[in-house]
């Protein structure tokens, strides 16, 4: 019987395989407090182009990046941003002209976690597999 | 030209900072939160101190040779920015630029002088992404060239006289403005007034004592972008303009397209009526990530008899990094114009720049 079922087990974690996969290349995107807002992919893209600067209870945006060779920043970025990074260089040129700056910069997930922790109005994205319970997912973006 | 007026800069700053240190604001930070004091990145600009405010700016040299003229060299632009949040809502910019401040001829001889100008001022208000509000002198949002017009950010050297000929460049006044999140794309509006002499105008062209205008912009999907402007102004002369127009642009992977027109019906005070319309139409390609290749056409017929400008203008760029930049440019120009500071001639120009 303990023989049977362990290979239904293992037959049920190699048929799960793929979905588990999915879930582990899926991002979240996160925050401490959540806005009162429904967010999409467009409101994140307003947000980490800056042209969405408030929530709407009042409460300054400050989205967070990972460094620009971060395979997850990459996959975020085609996903939401959907430009080139020379489009976003000089995207981002412009904006210094108008005195806006690029989204802060933080080194790891897990310096996103503390980040948005630690910031009132903070949103920042991370792999799903490194959540934590304490953080409030406002969208998963689940990458192909 | 208007003289050089520094009291009411000065005044205005003077309140800006009071507001900023009795307030207690200047210490908020905002997105600064997790950026090293003094910390700097080529085009952001560098952190001052824990202030929350940073230091930027952009400068370039620009080679000049007309058919009409000698070859000159110009150290043509030094612009400094301090911006920033100072609370979750408010938030200033602040540029100083000295223009053509040296000038080296085909002979060796140097000339230099102070073109020092407040270019811009402000202090904005943000209520929500819906309604901001805006006091100071800004760039008056026309277009697309007039609000992005450093050397570093634009594809030619030369300028489209329709980009600034026809309007003041500048508003020293209000603006309400903001984004409309729409079902394909944001829909961006501003209104603006000024009610008073513009503060140290020096280079605008149209100096204007009253202004009132506005803009509607779609900014859709697949990098389009377009927007109408409505425009009344009113110059020192005590001409009256009315003034409208239309701005595009189309960016793709490899190409921008962009073009800007404007149409003015003039009325002056002791003249016939007149019209003034002009437009460009510029097209880049981009070879490479670095490399691009500019062509563009622009018209525009001048009010009363200050005649018709043509200019086709052929150039190449070179971007060493985002910031640091390249240009050569070939202008074949024709026409009556006779504007003064308008030249008519053919030109070879080249220019670097940095945004810094």
């Amino acid at each position: 019987m303990n023989a049977l079922a362990s290979i239904v087990v293992a037959a049920l974690m190699v048929l799960a395989q793929p979905f588990m996969k999915t879930d582990d290349r899926a991002i979240v995107v996160i925050c401490h407090e959540a806005p009162k807002e429904t967010i999409d992919e467009k409101t994140l893209e307003r947000i980490y182009l800056k042209r969405k600067m408030l929530w709407d209870d009042g409460r300054k945006v400050i989205p967070v990046n990972l460094p620009a060779q971060n395979p997850l920043r990459n996959s975020f970025s085609d996903r939401v941003l959907r430009r080139r990074h020379v489009e976003l260089v000089d995207y981002w040129n412009e904006q210094h002209f108008r005195g806006i700056t690029p989204p802060t910069t933080v080194e790891s997930e897990e310096a996103v976690k503390v980040f948005v922790r630690e910031v009132d109005g903070a949103v920042g994205y991370i792999s799903a597999r490194n959540l934590d319970p304490d953080l409030n997912v406002l969208y998963t973006i689940r990458i192909e | 030209m208007k003289s050089y007026r520094p009291t009411g800069g000065m005044m205005f700053l003077a309140l800006l900072f009071a507001f900023i240190h009795v307030s207690g604001l200047s210490a908020y930070g905002g997105d600064e939160i997790s950026r090293k004091p003094w910390e700097y990145s080529l085009g952001e600009g560098m952190s001052i101190a824990d202030t929350g405010l940073r230091l930027g700016g952009y400068a370039s040299v620009e080679y000049e040779d007309a058919t009409n003229d000698s070859g000159k060299l110009y150290f043509d632009d030094l612009s400094l920015f301090i911006f920033g949040d100072i609370s979750r809502r408010w938030s200033f910019f602040s540029e100083v630029e000295e223009a053509h401040f040296a000038q080296i001829d085909v002979n060796g001889r140097t000339t230099t002088h102070s073109n020092a100008e407040l270019e811009r001022l402000h202090l904005d208000y943000m209520n929500s992404d819906r309604l901001g509000f805006r006091a100071g002198k800004f760039l008056t949002p026309i277009g697309i060239w007039n609000e992005i017009h450093a050397e570093p950010l634009t594809w030619t050297v030369s300028r489209p006289l329709v980009s600034f000929l026809g309007f003041p460049e500048f508003t020293t006044g209000i603006e309400l403005f903001g984004d409309i999140p729409a079902a394909d794309g944001d829909i961006g509006y501003s209104v603006f007034l000024q009610n008073n002499q513009g503060l140290q105008e020096k280079t605008n062209f149209r100096n204007a004592d009253h202004i009132f205008g506005g803009r509607v912009r779609w900014l859709g999907p697949r990098g389009v972008e377009a927007g109408i402007p409505l425009l009344y102004y009113k110059e020192d002369s005590g001409d009256r303009v009315y003034m409208t127009g239309f701005d595009f642009s189309w960016r793709a992977a490899d190409f921008n397209i962009t073009a800007e027109g404007t149409y003015g019906s003039v009325d002056p005070e002791s003249a016939d009526p007149s019209h003034e319309y002009g437009y460009y139409l510029q097209g880049v390609y981009s070879v490479t990530a670095r490399h691009s290749l500019v062509l563009r056409h622009e018209y525009l017929k001048g009010r009363a008899a200050d005649g018709i400008f043509r200019a086709l203008s052929v150039g190449g760029v070179y971007k060493l990094t985002g910031q640091v930049v390249f240009k050569g440019e070939y202008l074949i120009r024709g026409g009556s114009m006779r504007l003064e500071d308008v030249n008519s001639s053919d030109e070879v120009l080249f220019s670097s720049s940095i945004l810094f």
